[in-house]
């Protein structure tokens, strides 16, 4: 992509946004058939759009002093939550008070995106969903690349909601919405307020800068599932310590050191004051520890690795952490991690924060992922692997797994089932099931 | 954005009247109108509303090809927008009779159905009511009732979207001074161009003459600056069995004065004898044959043809005139006309003789001349050295060029041509020669015609473009007209590496075109009828197709209205929290509810064990999957009266404390 046409698009968007700020939607409407009519009308002679230019003109000439008139006077307070969900829209509560000594009315509110507008990077390299099913001239020239990076950005749709009559000091509140169109953070940079001119074209804005952070966690499916896979395994030290794969948890007593115990688990404080070599002993305990593996390995954030995470979180918000511990495996472009959710652990509302910002990984490969999982098997219960594709790696972890006799449930994450049956029956990977994104009604089959 | 059913109706309805189609825009404006009455929706889902564009899609082709076969291409463009309204019918209703705010309009039409992207819904309803009145509006009634009707149109939509903070009477007074200067607006435009027609009609009238070959004028590019424009356009086929003639003509001309050729011979009327004319008077000499197709655009023109043409046979051809110097002009033809030309080049015409207007040279122009001539001291030379020594000053530092420089710093084109530049295009040379010739006492006369030298790739026949006219100049030797042609001979290929990339396909296009025209032509049948009852066929079964992929159910708009308004809010709280904040003031931010009402209850007292219980009622009533029992939700209602009345009577009293 062209850096004129970045530059281009990001002045036009300016301007755009200028206007709308100035101008409301019947009257960029009329302003845009006045410019029609005055081009098609210049003949009067042959139609009679003139008369029509003529008409639409003077009401856009007179409509327009009227925006200078009208300054607000109500006071406006906003309660946002502080987590929502993508695509579903968000309702909360705005207070309002008119301090003035006269009733208000007509007034409209609108809640402000603070995001910036995209980088050029971001244009260059990123692709909009589906956009190779754009044609050739949409491709080259990227306009809905841009509309696209534009709505991410944003993250939500905001819409405007006409503000109650509201009688001298009079306080009361309302329920306002917007729509988050994806996961991850939204910020707000306050909200605007604008009354229109008598004719209804144009507005005179006032922004109030009130700035908000909203965490939009990921869409959520139901998920079906039996009891979890895998049976309970003994962790050393406890619930605590397995959970981060240590000893150094709950200690239940001391005694002497035998051939074979581990250094760090000497007491030399006691040994000290005893003068023989004491070790602590820890509690051991046996629960159920499950792993679940996120496949973050793709070039884009298209539908398939957005399914994908919110798969994942609908796993997670299932699950009864009081009982397991659950770790969640993914890679991201700076390291591997491991998160784990239980008793002593990370909340539910953590991963789920994670699993809201989560990225695609780029620069790592699977096999390094699978390390991590090769060496966690040894404690895990079971495993629930997330997949977005399917090649010889991740064949190679999943047969790892079955060598290992270990439970596992694979849900490989598809946009064409048909051709995801074929390469699974291909490398005879008969128990991976598949997650097909085109599914009207999507559900998550752990059983 | 609001655009009431009955706005587009009324709009409908007028464009009915105004473009003369009552009875469908009567039947139009019922259909849209009557949305209103239904209490049934229809179920559309985002694939029925592209399917819907497809039909609107295919209606449009539909209507734009009856059009193109039953209209002048004049008024196409204008007759589609006229039927707008008519046209894009399925679009509004499908928005109308489905109860949708926004519809997808995105067509397939079956191109590649696989691939889909998102698509941004639109609210069609006031851009059908503004199409409606741009159709009206193009339909040119010149009713002195359209600007009230539109202006009350508006006047209907723009207070239905009024400004509610300003009153109903501002809205009123600025709506009838803005329709005012409008009106006066209006008729200053009629004023205005009235006036700018009347100063600009000799202007235009110019221009346009220029555009087509005249038989009484050649208007020269000599005064332009600028580079020539040359067409690929095929205006001329000839098949011939021998060798082609060179230069075939169209026009000559004897006079010029200001740049231009001008001829004041007096056209003849040609007889014809079973649609064979004779050119030339017998006895005729048989030599060669050539048929020829030409285009007559405006089913008249000058004809192009060979020197020496004694004989014509044209069926399409019905009349024509002649010079005494042999050009000829179809004055009633056939748009294509395909003639049989037959031809000797040693045949001359006997009227044929130049007057004193081929030997007249304006002074100024003399004058000019004069300073070439003078040097050559041909006074004694004849007339075939005389032409031989013109011919050999134009090869003699003369470049051809599509270049027009003007007249630069010279008196005019023609001296910077001859003394300054040196370099011009086919009609600088002729002139040039022209009037040299004259200037050495030889007569003369300024020709113009085609060349033919290119060859069709599709059929065995020379073909000629627009770039191929050419002008000459013919000097009067000997008793013959001889061709005296000085332009440089590589102007041909000058010109043809200008032409597009796209030459062969426009070339197979034009091609087919004629073989079309052709056909059309020589049968009797009306193929545009059978044309557009074959379109309409085909439209038909393509709209069927597209109507069964469609889902569409209808629904009852009661229904549609339950499950729009239910809503978990049907708890007595909401109107209790309303009271609470006129009591104690809005809710902190993570504040919950239990903790505003304990924060209220410090300096009011407002019976907050009550509020906690209808609090849990609440909560239970929400988000309890049994909901509450027959009891427990005449207790949240008794509770919540109860204390409404209490805390409302109690906050009047606060508020009047007069009236206890």
């Amino acid at each position: 992509m062209s850096p004129r046409l970045y530059n281009c698009y990001l002045f036009l968007t300016k301007i755009k946004r200028r206007i709308h700020r100035k101008v409301g939607p019947l009257g960029r409407l009329f302003i845009f058939f006045t410019i029609l009519s005055l081009l098609f009308g210049l003949n009067t002679k042959v139609t009679m759009i003139y008369q029509l230019a003529a008409l639409l003109l003077m009401l856009l000439l007179f409509s327009f002093p009227f925006s200078f008139f009208s300054h607000p006077t109500v006071r406006l307070h906003r309660i946002v939550p502080k987590t929502c969900t993508a695509g579903e829209k968000l309702t909360y509560i705005l207070q309002l008070e008119n301090r003035s000594e006269k009733p208000l009315c007509g007034f409209i509110f609108k809640e402000r995106s603070g995001a910036e507008y995209p980088r050029f990077e971001d244009f260059n390299s990123c692709h909009e969903v589906r956009e190779k099913n754009r044609n050739y001239f949409d491709r080259k020239l990227g306009y809905y690349r841009w509309l696209w990076l534009l709505e991410r950005n944003a993250g939500a749709r905001f819409h405007s909601f006409p503000l109650p009559q509201l009688f001298p000091q009079e306080i009361t509140q309302m329920q306002v919405s917007l729509l988050p169109q994806r996961r991850g953070y939204i910020h707000l940079s306050g909200y605007s307020v604008h009354r229109l001119d008598p004719l209804g074209f144009f507005k005179n804005e006032v922004f109030v800068k009130d700035p908000e952070k909203l965490l939009v966690l990921p869409k959520m499916f139901p998920v079906v599932q039996t009891e979890l896979i895998g049976s309970r395994k003994y962790h050393r030290g406890g619930l605590t310590s397995a959970a981060s794969c240590g000893e150094s948890g709950d200690v239940v007593s001391l005694r002497e050191y035998r051939p074979g115990d581990p250094v760090k688990n000497i007491d030399w404080k006691v040994t000290a004051r005893v003068g023989n070599t004491i070790v602590r002993q820890y509690q051991d305990e046996y629960f159920s520890r499950y792993g679940l593996l996120l496949d973050t390995f793709t070039d884009q954030e298209d539908t398939v690795f957005e399914d994908a995470v919110s798969v994942a979180a609908s796993i997670i918000v299932q699950q009864d952490a009081t009982k397991n511990l659950i770790d969640l495996l993914f890679a991201c472009d700076s390291c591997i991690s491991s998160i784990a959710m239980g008793p002593g652990q990370a909340e539910q509302n953590t991963l789920l924060e994670v699993l809201a910002c989560i990225v695609p990984c780029r620069y790592q490969g699977f096999s390094q992922l699978a390390k991590l999982v090769m060496t966690h098997t040894g404690v895990l219960s079971g495993l629930i692997l997330i997949l977005v594709k399917i090649d010889e790696e991740r064949k190679q972890l999943i047969d790892y797994l079955e060598s290992l006799n270990i439970p596992h449930r694979i849900l490989l994450i598809s946009d064409d089932k048909q051709k995801s049956k074929a390469l699974l029956q291909d490398m005879s990977l008969h128990r991976v099931r598949i997650f097909d994104v085109k599914s009207e009604g999507k559900l998550v089959d752990l059983t | 954005m609001i655009t009431p059913p009955l706005i587009i109706a009324s709009a409908v309805l007028f464009w009915g009247i105004e473009s003369g189609n009552l009875v469908i825009g009567l039947i139009l404006g019922l259909l849209i109108g009557g949305v209103t009455l239904v209490t049934e929706k229809w179920r559309l889902s985002d694939k029925d509303c592209v399917s819907v564009s497809d039909l609107t899609s295919v209606i449009f082709l539909t209507a734009a090809t009856l059009i193109f076969l039953h209209v002048e291409m004049v008024i196409f463009l204008k007759t589609i927008i006229i039927w707008l309204p008519l046209i894009l019918l399925p679009l509004i209703i499908a928005q109308l009779y489905s109860g949708r705010e926004k519809i997808i309009i995105g067509t397939r039409l079956g191109l590649n159905r696989t691939k889909s992207y998102k698509r941004t819904p639109l609210d069609f309803r006031i851009y059908y009511l503004a199409l409606c009145l741009l159709s009206t509006a193009m339909a040119n009634s010149r009713s002195q009732l359209f600007f009230p009707c539109a202006g009350a149109l508006f006047f209907w939509l723009l207070f239905v979207n009024r400004g509610k903070g300003f009153s109903l009477l501002t809205f009123v007074m600025v709506f009838m001074m803005a329709a005012g200067c409008g009106y006066t607006a209006l008729k200053g435009a009629e004023i205005a161009h009235d006036y700018i027609s009347q100063k600009t009609r000799k202007l235009v009238r110019g221009y346009f003459r220029s555009l087509h070959a005249d038989p009484f004028q050649s208007h020269l590019s000599f005064g332009a600056i600028g580079r020539l424009k040359t067409s690929g356009k095929i205006v001329l086929r000839l098949k011939t069995e021998g060798k082609a003639p060179l230069l075939l003509k169209q026009g000559s001309y004897e006079s010029f004065n200001r740049q231009i050729w001008h001829s004041n011979l007096v056209y003849q009327p040609l007889i014809s004898q079973h649609f064979i004319w004779n050119l030339l008077p017998e006895p005729h000499v048989p030599a060669q044959k050539a048929t020829i197709e030409f285009y007559l655009p405006k089913e008249k023109g000058l004809l192009p043809h060979p020197k020496g043409s004694y004989q014509l046979n044209g069926p399409m051809i019905f009349e024509m005139e002649q010079k005494s110097d042999g050009i000829t002009r179809v004055t009633d033809g056939a748009p294509l006309i395909t003639y049989e030309l037959f031809y000797n080049s040693a045949l001359e015409r006997e009227t044929d003789v130049p007057s004193r207007r081929n030997l007249a040279l304006h002074p100024e122009e003399e004058h000019i001349l004069a300073k070439i001539v003078d040097n050559w001291h041909v006074e004694n030379a004849s007339d075939k050295e005389k032409v031989s020594k013109i011919r050999h000053f134009f090869v003699d530092g003369f470049t051809y060029s599509l270049t027009l420089r003007g007249k630069g710093s010279y008196s005019s084109p023609l001296e910077h041509f001859l003394q300054g530049s040196r370099d011009g295009y086919c009609e600088l040379f002729a002139t040039a020669t022209t009037l040299l010739l004259r200037k050495v006492g030889v007569p003369s006369r300024y020709v113009t015609g085609f060349t033919v030298t290119e060859k069709s790739r599709f059929e065995n026949k020379y073909i000629v473009r627009e770039r191929h006219a050419h002008a000459w100049s013919e000097a009067y030797v000997d008793g013959v007209w001889m061709v005296v042609d000085t332009t440089p001979p590589n102007w041909f290929d000058i010109d043809n590496m200008n032409r597009s990339s796209f030459e062969k396909v426009r070339d197979f296009l034009q091609f087919l075109r004629l073989k079309y025209d052709v056909f059309s032509m020589q049968t009797d049948q009306n193929y545009r009828l059978l044309l557009s009852l074959v379109v309409v066929a085909l439209s038909i079964i393509l709209l069927y197709r597209i109507y069964r992929r469609m889902d569409t159910t209808t629904i009852d708009v009661e229904y549609v209205q339950e499950t729009k308004t239910f809503s978990p809010a049907e708890s007595p709280l909401y109107e209790i929290e309303q009271r609470l904040v006129h009591i104690g003031g809005a809710r902190h931010k993570d504040e919950s509810f239990l903790l505003w009402a304990k924060r209220i209850n410090g300096p009011k007292n407002i019976d907050l064990a009550t509020i906690e219980h209808l609090f849990h009622l609440h909560q239970k009533l929400r988000f309890d999957p049994t909901g509450l029992e027959g009891y427990e939700q005449k207790q949240l209602d008794e509770l919540a009266h109860r204390w409404l009345e209490t805390y409302c009577v109690s906050e009047e009293v606060q508020h009047n404390p007069k009236t206890i």
